[in-house]
């Protein structure tokens, strides 16, 4: 049994504790739903590309391209959606990603093809569910850009727990390995709390306080606009080519490709862009990706006639982008390939669960002082597992239904269904019970779309984890079945 | 040189033992400050065995993501099963009614305190920063711009906690009066 003596650092007033505790207590109750919902979706939000994958696990994989066959990629796109459309970017296969994918951006359009290894068109890049759960994390399916800044409020929310937490904790160090697991429930759910808190803190913060930036950027950016009457973008966008609309051959992007890998040495291209094509004002960007650098890459821009004109100096840059580069790379957790996202997605759960842990220690505790919100015990359940449960559900619907009216539907449909229930402990059963069913039939209905396809390669990898995390949930329900007689 | 294998392996084993070093050390407070300062070295120490795989920019950010995941099994390991006596009742004296009793009457205005007038502070300050700031117009917008999160986050814990409105709203009021001036003088 260890010994715990009086702590060295000075004594914490009690009184000061309590406050920052009551000030914890009040931000967490207020915006706990939704800084749950932000960190989640941000936690599957990092498998993004494979995602992709698992969802259109028919197209084309690609591991290595040749740079002619990006460009016929790209001049095929532009052949099919015409000219003065919008602009064409062609992200390149990569390590957890093997596809060739040219989108097309503009004022009406946003498609994208996935193409095969000659640069071929082969599907439409069709994901709709993975491309809610991005939007989901990024702007709560408001509109722009509404959206991002409340996003943007919710990480300066999360931030202040984050402060406000450590503050009210002065036996910090001193409990940093405790986990009592069979204490009272609220001992056990403040230990959960308070370890993944603390030993997770440094990516916590990390992905909070650039997820605050990214959401807030907007307003900052309108407020420095006004105040210097200067758009700050202008820094982050590279040399500035003026539009001319006269008319001009397609780039040539291999050459371009070729001479950008030449200019980074061991560089690796992640995307190459096309502004305003087939336009004289038409300027090509490229972005190369420093696999020892924390930022995500460099960027180098070209004119129409393959002359680059300058570079982005996210790598060599002024510290300031360096900075912002590094910023990005850090929020999305692409910095290391498979491990660092890995780990990324074991720390995102932590902090879903934090999120999650924060009001249902403060429902034990107003129960264990005899004050109980039973309607409140059974919604919040509702919530926590209800939303990966919606998710399950809005992707089994997605290829008849768009994700995102099912997943309200869903969601607020368990939390009315949630109070029928006796208690919140039988709601969280119940709840459980079925996310395990809607994660098996989701490894169900993507092996038998995918015609087996989905037991290997990065599909089988997202099918895996989701029947680990179907075995993870329902041990302990049968567990606690086996208990209950 | 240190290899591309052995870098991180030593980094990772740094990690471990450094993490086990304070496990063994916060366990019992007797046990002095020696395991503690061997702790944090170590783990600082995985520093330079990250750097053989990766520039010092994301060789920091390894050293400072792989505690986490090392804690987590350790903690485990350690979890206490012991069967626990019935709930105790949470004490609710007299002065934490009573101060219950205040926080929810100022609750609006600490609301209030720690949403726009908190982000109204910070912005100020971030956008001094931003447009006087003495250094590269790219550092100082970026540096400005994580300064506004950063400082509201500080502002609007802050305002939470402190039972006293009119002190948190003369204080962000001087520092919304400070970043005004620094931006406009």
């Amino acid at each position: 049994m260890s010994r715990k003596a009086a702590p060295r650092w000075p004594k914490v007033p009690a009184s000061f504790v309590r406050a920052m505790l009551a000030g914890h207590s009040e931000l967490g109750l207020v915006l706990g739903a939704v800084i749950y919902l932000v960190c989640l979706s941000g936690t599957l939000a990092v498998f993004v590309n494979e995602f992709q994958l698992w969802e259109q696990p028919d197209s084309p994989i690609v591991t290595t391209v040749q740079p002619a066959a990006v460009g016929r990629a790209m001049q095929a796109v532009h052949a099919q959606v015409g000219p003065g459309i919008g602009d064409l970017y062609a992200t390149m296969p990569a390590d957890g990603a093997p596809r060739l994918i040219v989108s097309v951006f503009g004022p009406d359009v946003d498609r994208g093809w996935v193409a095969d290894a000659t640069g071929a068109l082969a599907d439409e890049d069709r994901t709709p569910w993975t491309e809610f759960v991005a939007e989901l994390h990024m702007r709560l399916m408001l509109p722009r850009p509404v959206g991002e800044v409340l996003v943007g409020v919710v990480g300066v929310a999360l931030m202040a727990l984050l402060i406000s937490g450590l503050l009210a904790h002065p036996r910090i160090f001193r409990d940093a390995f405790d986990f009592r697991l069979a204490g009272s429930r609220r001992l056990r759910e403040a230990d959960i709390h308070n370890r993944l808190s603390v030993w997770a803190l440094p990516f916590h913060v990390a992905v909070t306080l650039t997820g605050a930036f990214f959401g807030l950027a907007t307003v900052l950016v309108a407020a420095l606009t006004t105040l210097s009457h200067e758009n700050p973008m202008r820094l982050l966008d590279g040399p500035a080519m003026a539009a001319d609309a006269a008319p001009a051959p397609f780039p040539d992007v291999a050459a371009i490709l070729i001479d950008a890998e030449a200019a980074q040495p061991g560089g690796q291209t992640t995307f190459v862009g096309v502004e305003r094509p087939c336009t004289a004002g038409q300027r090509v960007m490229v972005g190369i990706d420093m696999p020892s650098r924390l930022a995500r890459g460099e960027r180098l821009y070209f004119d129409g006639s393959g002359r680059q004109i300058g570079a982005g100096g996210y790598v060599s840059g002024p510290l300031g982008l360096q900075a912002y580069a590094a910023a990005a790379s850090l929020h999305f957790g692409t910095f290391g390939g498979e491990p660092v996202k890995l780990v990324y997605g074991v720390l995102g759960l932590a902090l879903s669960v934090v999120s999650a842990g924060g009001i249902s220690i403060w429902l034990v505790r107003r129960r264990d002082q005899g004050r109980p919100l039973p309607v409140l015990e059974k919604i919040w359940p509702a919530c926590v597992w209800g939303t990966p449960l919606a998710l399950g559900v809005a992707f089994l619907g997605s290829r008849l239904l768009p994700p995102s009216p099912v997943f309200w539907v869903t969601l607020t449909g368990l939390a009315g269904l949630s109070v029928l229930f006796r208690d919140g402990i039988a709601a969280s059963r119940w709840l459980r019970a079925a996310l395990v069913g809607v994660l098996a039939g989701l490894v169900i209905l993507e092996l038998a779309l995918s015609k087996g396809a989905g037991l290997t390669g990065y599909a089988g990898r997202i099918n895996a984890a989701l029947a680990l995390a179907a075995i993870t949930i329902a041990i302990p329900l049968a567990i606690a079945r086996r208990r209950a007689g | 040189m240190i290899s591309v294998f052995f870098g991180p392996a030593l980094a990772f084993i740094l990690t471990i033992v450094g993490v086990l070093a304070l496990r063994y050390a916060w366990a019992d407070s007797a046990r002095g400050r020696l395991p503690v300062f061997a702790g944090w070295s170590m783990l600082v120490l995985a520093l330079p065995g990250w750097t053989a795989v990766a520039a010092l920019d994301k060789a920091v950010a390894l050293t400072m993501l792989a505690p986490s995941l090392v804690a987590f099994p350790v903690i485990a390991a350690g979890v206490e099963y012991k069967r626990a006596g019935p709930p105790r009742r949470p004490r609710r004296d007299a002065a934490e009614l009573t101060a219950e009793f205040g926080r929810t009457r100022g609750l609006v205005s600490r609301t209030i305190l720690a949403g726009p007038v908190a982000a109204l502070a910070a912005s100020a300050l971030g956008m001094a920063v931003c447009l006087r700031a003495p250094m590269g117009e790219a550092d100082r917008l970026i540096l400005g711009g994580f300064l506004v999160p950063l400082a509201w986050a500080v502002f609007a814990g802050w305002a939470l906690a402190d039972t006293r409105v009119g002190r948190v709203l003369t204080i962000l009021g001087l520092v919304t009066a400070g970043g005004g001036a620094g931006m406009f003088l």
